[in-house]
């Protein structure tokens, strides 16, 4: 079975995202540092709020090290949400502030003459790959990301706000697929397991 | 401007253990274990369930924390919370159980400055508002605890007043049209129509058939319908209003 550690920062609702991940493989909670263990397959960052408090937490918990050593062994690492905003190098949010960097790019506040900021609802997302159909995904969030390789885009709504990143080992979801019905547990999954 | 999906709520009211539901918020009947209502909306389509304990104040929360508790671990959509919340601590507990969001009616009304605790803890998008409202002569008044006391504020002065504060989301609630099945109460949506709401709304109260969701739909900039006695009593069903409202071009979640 996949041992799925799940990084809590303490600020957002984990229980969905725990259970989601229960589904799919074997998941426990990462708290600090010296929670980890040994074996874990795949660690999962989600997140909601602020780019800077997030990376503080990560750093105050000891768990930045760990997810660059995690990277760095070609291990899977998931970011929800913040999580993969904080994959980025930096943000609008948090001028000043440096991202985990495992993805090329920035972070910017979506543009309010294309959408309702924040985005809080389901919108449509279409995928590069023909064989994942466009479905609606729980979207909650007011920045989005911008990789500066757009082959790395793998989802995206309306080619405006990418929504699925994937550049090698790093998966990267903007929206909640923990909230996001039948088909963002499957979407979820098969990242997982790929 | 890119459009958000257009979403179905099942509302669910719970006092004590059970699922409820009144007609004008009274004459209660029991229907069920609210956490198996909920696995079923969730299975059939539902966009976001939203939970209020409807004698929250009276009575200890642990009943509610333990159904919040048992529908998170089955259900993989938004559930947003309500019901007798007073402070920070009522929400850290419900976060601890899975809630996405909170829904406040009662203590916004008492203490407006509570709305903006909870901005600067949890962000906008966590907060809804509840608004109950119920005709008074000529006016709409906003009830609190329930329906049981009266605000003495109109519906039309408290928008003005939360259109100042940041807030996620607004869901009007019709009293009189509550469990009525006769469509949702048109005095009160032409009063809404002519007010500026800056923040996404949700309707409620007496919607019971399709074309009820249909007309309010193709007629006003609504982002939500929440819906209790069509669903409960098995009237409806989420994918039949899904199947519908696709056909009409209604820009809807699909099934």
């Amino acid at each position: 079975m996949i041992k799925i550690g799940i990084i809590n920062l303490g600020i957002n609702n984990i229980k969905s995202i725990a259970g989601a991940c229960n589904t799919i493989g074997d998941a426990y909670l990462i708290n600090c540092h010296s929670d980890v263990e040994k074996y874990t397959d795949v660690i999962v960052l989600p997140g909601n709020g602020n780019f800077s408090e997030g990376m503080r937490l990560l750093e105050d918990l000891n768990i930045k090290d760990l997810l660059l050593e995690h990277a760095h062994k070609k291990n899977k690492l998931i970011g929800i949400c913040l999580g993969l905003q904080l994959f980025m190098e930096k943000s609008d949010e948090a001028k000043g502030t440096k991202g985990l960097s495992f993805i090329k790019g920035d972070v910017k506040k979506i543009d309010s003459k294309n959408f309702k900021v924040p985005l809080l609802g389901w919108y449509d997302v279409d995928f590069s790959n023909e064989l994942i159909n466009t479905k609606s995904f729980f979207f909650n969030n007011g920045y989005m990301v911008e990789p500066k390789e757009q082959k790395l885009i793998k989802g995206s709504v309306n080619n405006i706000i990418p929504a699925y990143v994937v550049n090698d080992n790093i998966y990267g979801f903007q929206f909640h697929p923990e909230k996001s019905s039948f088909h963002g547990l499957k979407l979820l999954g098969d990242s997982i397991k790929e | 401007m890119n459009s958000e999906k257009i979403r179905i709520i099942p509302k669910l009211e719970i006092k004590n253990e059970h699922l409820i539901k009144g007609v004008r918020y009274e004459g209660l009947r029991k229907l069920g274990n609210p956490v198996e209502f909920a696995k079923k909306y969730f299975n059939d389509g539902a966009d976001q369930l939203n939970i209020i304990d409807i004698v929250a104040s009276l009575y200890s929360r642990d009943n509610l924390y333990d159904i919040v508790n048992k529908i998170t671990d089955k259900v993989y959509i938004p559930v947003c919370v309500g019901g007798g919340i007073k402070s920070i601590d009522n929400i850290k507990s419900l976060l601890k159980c899975g809630a996405d969001r909170v829904i406040i009616n009662s203590e916004a009304l008492r203490n407006i400055k509570f709305l903006e605790e909870i901005v600067n803890i949890f962000g906008a998008q966590f907060l809804t508002i509840s608004i109950e409202t119920k005709k008074i002569g000529s006016e709409y008044f906003c009830m609190m605890d329930h329906g049981r006391e009266n605000s003495n504020k109109t519906v039309t002065q408290w928008l003005s007043e939360l259109n100042k504060y940041n807030i996620g989301e607004i869901i009007i609630n019709s009293i009189d049209s509550d469990g009525i099945e006769n469509g949702f109460d048109e005095d009160l949506l032409h009063i809404l129509k002519d007010k500026e709401i800056n923040c996404p709304k949700v309707l409620s109260g007496g919607l019971s058939t399709i074309d009820h969701i249909y007309k309010i739909l193709e007629n006003s900039n609504v982002d939500g319908i929440s819906l209790a006695t069509s669903l409960h009593f098995n009237k409806i069903t989420i994918q039949d209003i899904k199947k519908y409202l696709i056909s009409k071009n209604i820009n809807i979640n699909s099934v």
